[in-house]
């Protein structure tokens, strides 16, 4: 079967660019481009069914997310560094802003089961793959932080956004 | 459990929010720029390996033919193409060396024998100019001498056979008769006169003396002009200059002392200008 990676972005990359949001990722949607550029690259050598595919797509966002990370941890934005050439488009806005909010509280292992396992919607064994965990580790850390975001959202107390 | 389905459907709508147009234009646009890359890395790994691998025993086979190999990784190459039927030159094993002046040991070529000398304290502008270690073919070539066999051309370097040896009489004749038919008439003539002198510090070889300047006349002024400016055989091919004369002049010593460094020049420069 020969997949085309035009498909495969209108498919995937609504999911791909909420779990990047959620996992508050430096600048999403470059980080997304790039993510798909190494899709297209390699989805020559991909094979398998569309759940292999998403969980394979996800491995390669996780990867490529860990990487931004650690390149801007070595070297961070400089406070004199130019600003960007075109203006921040609008529509980047959070869909759920009180949703984001309340996972930005959750601990990063917390935020990244439940960002893959819902908005990534991947079965328990993918998101255990893909974080490299037992799938008991990630079904404990889904179940705390679920209740961890059902408390926070329900009582609407934690949830309070500051960032708007 | 209402909240948690109110938590997980508010995710998994975070999921299904479409990419802006403009920002799905974008990423396609440069997608479709994108080559593939076709086939697994294993297989590309292996492709690769085995190219590399073809030309590391096409390139060394090709280097090995062409004998341009170090002599131990010529004679490895010799050996095992031996095995599959491919003849290939044996390093430096086939080239005869000439082993005049070597005092009886033998050397792979004759930097060796330069450098053996200059580490025990022998003169080494005295050592490189003896024909030990040289290829027998080159210093054929070389000195301007008619084309000989190796055997030949090593019977005209450096003194005459009957120089260290008692020749007397008959044998003695029969010595210069083939000295002549091989290397020329000046070396005969040069030196039936008695041995060469033994070579002092800071000058050349022992070579025919006695009216060595005398009767090579042009030869021992090129021998000065070999002393000053280096291998003798060079000179030889040289067509008589101007600069020979003063070059007699500065090292007539030279010439009449006999203190030249081989017969092969003498005799191949006489050969040359009388020719």
């Amino acid at each position: 079967m020969v997949l085309d990676a035009g498909d495969v972005y209108r498919a995937l990359s609504p999911a791909v660019l909420g779990y990047l949001r959620a996992q508050r990722a430096p600048d999403p949607e470059d980080l997304l481009g790039e993510i798909f550029l190494q899709v297209a690259r390699d989805i020559a050598r991909f094979s398998g069914d569309d759940d292999s595919l998403r969980r394979w797509v996800f491995t390669v966002a996780h990867h490529r997310l860990v990487d931004e990370r650690r390149r801007r941890a070595r070297r961070p934005a400089a406070a004199d560094d130019p600003l960007p050439d075109r203006p921040a488009n609008p529509a980047a806005e959070p869909v759920d802003p009180e949703l984001m909010a309340a996972l930005g509280q959750l601990t990063p292992e917390q935020r990244e089961v439940v960002v893959l396992r819902f908005i990534g919607d991947l079965p328990l064994e993918a998101v255990a793959r893909i974080t490299k965990r037992k799938v008991g580790a990630v079904k404990a850390l889904q179940h705390r932080a679920l209740e961890q975001l059902a408390r926070i959202l329900g009582t609407g107390g934690d949830a309070h956004i500051d960032d708007g | 459990m209402d909240e948690r389905d109110d938590v997980t459907a508010r995710l998994r709508r975070l999921g299904q929010e479409p990419v802006e147009p403009w920002l799905a234009s974008r990423h396609l646009t440069a997608m479709a720029r994108v080559r593939t890359r076709p086939g697994s890395a294993w297989t590309a790994r292996i492709k690769i390996g085995a190219a590399f691998a073809v030309g590391l025993l096409l390139g060394g086979t090709g280097l090995a033919a062409a004998n341009v190999l170090p002599d131990p990784a010529q004679g490895v190459a010799h050996d095992t193409l031996a095995k599959v039927g491919v003849h290939v030159a044996d390093g430096d094993h086939g080239v005869a060396r000439n082993t005049d002046g070597c005092g009886g040991t033998t050397y792979k070529n004759h930097g060796q024998f330069v450098k053996s000398q200059a580490q025990s304290g022998q003169n080494a502008s005295t050592a490189a100019k003896s024909p030990c270690g040289k290829p027998l073919h080159t210093t054929s070539t070389v000195s301007g001498a008619n084309p000989q066999s190796p055997a030949q051309a090593t019977d005209c370097q450096g003194p005459p056979p009957w120089a260290h040896s008692n020749l007397t009489g008959q044998a003695k004749a029969d010595a210069q008769a083939q000295w002549q038919a091989t290397c020329g008439t000046a070396g005969t003539e040069a030196n039936d006169q008695e041995a060469p002198e033994a070579p002092e510090a800071g000058h050349q070889p022992a070579a025919p003396s006695g009216q060595s300047g005398e009767t090579h006349g042009q030869s021992g002024e090129d021998h000065g002009s070999g002393d000053t400016h280096g291998p003798t055989t060079t000179i030889a091919n040289l067509p008589a200059p101007a600069t020979t004369e003063g070059h007699g002049e500065s090292d007539g010593d030279h010439g009449q002392s006999g203190e030249h460094p081989t017969t092969t020049t003498s005799s191949s420069t006489t050969s040359t200008t009388a020719g």
